[in-house]
């Protein structure tokens, strides 16, 4: 298959498919290297634009999704009769850096940073898909421990968590780094 | 220092109300006024109370570590101490916290650009498919004398087989983990089956069943889809450390 041809495939899986795919199974369904898959998924990019496609290629991780582009995004909301979802408050934004700047991280660590109870917050949070389960930590208790999924990439626009804006300066010591043994509490 | 008016805010937590009772004082975190910002804390607490807001318990913990910390600095301490400085640990604290809190407002504007991207959920096709694998049919015939041998009619149970009907028997899945662990070793791979050879009873068939589920999750065994298991990668890996009791009532 041409280029053309190829990223005609690549788009109908990603359609299809409707969540982000890693890119390595795009690369088998098509027989392609990963830098020819890279080439053919940029034409695909660039062809949505030229023909200002109400879709656009988003790259998260090391995955591809195919999304509505967002100036279309109210024209959707209407014709579908569904709600911008409600911004987060200050607080879920809180978590979501201590997990997204910390990552892996436990309940008892985001709580002990904030000195209160992130309980609900943290499941608030991972209903929304923001963050999810990742593992336990290996300490008596097994508590859970928490990352971000590649939906909270999208939703603040970014395709890893290196483009994280750099965390602001502690003012005063050493950065606690995420204990591998916790103190109980 | 004058008495400071605020609104009432509901704050996060205690260090959400020292943050801001550090900057409306405008003093450093790394040099805060105790006496006056725990004074000014309590005032904060006691209108809460007037105006029947819950006080929860961290607000009061917060209270008590700076009366402490107010405490120590009354104390005289000789000139050459080296004690740190009581306010360092609550100053560490109050900075990463700070330091969190700017990284929200920085995660804000780019959390209201990224929620008009839209996208579909996955097409419900057809993922079962008629199975496709081919295999030999000696291994039907197989399964069905391995099936039939285990039908061997068992030996009339022993009086010792009783004497835990009425006591619990505690098995550690530690144990048979070890267990399982040292004939793999001697043997080098063996197959399922035999990891279970010698068990009589169904609470030890359930501890070894349990423990080579948690020493294939630790990675030190591995279960090859011939039905054999060899050892895992790490091969020096240590024994397994938890503290496991199994209880079967």
């Amino acid at each position: 298959m041409n280029v053309a041809e190829l990223s005609a495939a690549a788009e109908a899986i990603l359609f299809a498919a409707g969540d982000p795919l890693p890119l390595e199974r795009l690369c088998m369904a098509l027989s392609l290297q990963e830098s020819e898959l890279h080439s053919v998924l940029l034409h695909l990019k660039d062809q949505l634009e030229e023909r200002n496609s109400g879709l656009c290629l988003l790259f998260m991780d090391n995955k591809a999704q195919l999304c509505t582009r967002p100036a279309y995004a109210e024209a959707i909301r209407l014709a579908l009769e569904t709600r911008k979802p409600p911004s987060l408050t200050q607080t879920a934004l809180e978590v979501l850096s201590i997990v997204a700047y910390r990552q892996p991280v436990t309940k008892s660590f985001v709580e002990q940073i904030r000195g209160v109870d992130s309980g609900y917050t943290l499941s608030s949070l991972a209903d929304k898909g923001l963050i999810e389960e990742a593992g336990r930590l290996e300490v008596p208790g097994r508590p859970i421990l928490y990352k971000t999924t590649d939906l909270f990439l999208r939703t603040f626009g970014i395709s890893s968590l290196e483009e994280l804006p750099p965390l602001p300066p502690d003012t005063v010591g050493q950065l606690p780094l995420m204990p591998t043994e916790e103190s109980a509490g | 220092m004058n008495s400071v008016t605020f609104r009432l805010e509901a704050f996060e937590g205690p260090l959400d109300l020292l943050l801001h009772l550090i900057s409306v004082n405008k003093v450093q975190i790394d040099d805060i006024p105790i006496a006056d910002i725990l004074s000014q804390y309590m005032d904060y607490l006691e209108s809460m109370a007037s105006f029947d807001m819950e006080i929860t318990s961290d607000f009061l913990v917060m209270a008590a570590q700076l009366v402490l910390i107010k405490s120590r600095l009354l104390l005289p301490r000789p000139k050459d101490s080296v004690e740190e400085d009581p306010r360092m640990s609550l100053a560490q604290r109050l900075a990463v916290y700070q330091q969190f809190k700017e990284a929200a407002l920085l995660l804000r504007p780019m959390s209201e650009a990224g929620c008009d991207y839209i996208s579909r959920l996955p097409s419900p096709l057809q993922t079962d498919k008629p199975y496709n694998g081919r295999h030999h049919a000696s291994l039907l015939t197989k399964s069905l004398s391995l099936l039939l041998g285990r039908e061997k009619p068992k030996p009339p149970a022993m009086p010792v087989a009783f004497s835990h009907a009425l006591t619990r028997k505690h098995i550690r899945v530690e144990d048979e983990a070890k267990r399982v662990l040292a004939l793999l070793t001697s043997k080098g791979q063996m197959t399922l089956s035999e990891a279970f050879s010698g068990v009589t009873d169904r609470v030890t068939a359930v501890a070894t069943f349990l423990a080579l589920l948690d020493l294939c999750q630790k990675h030190h065994i591995y279960l090859a889809e011939d039905n054999t298991i060899a050892t895992g990668s790490s091969d020096d890996a240590p024994p397994p450390s938890d503290e496991k009791e199994l209880v079967i009532a």
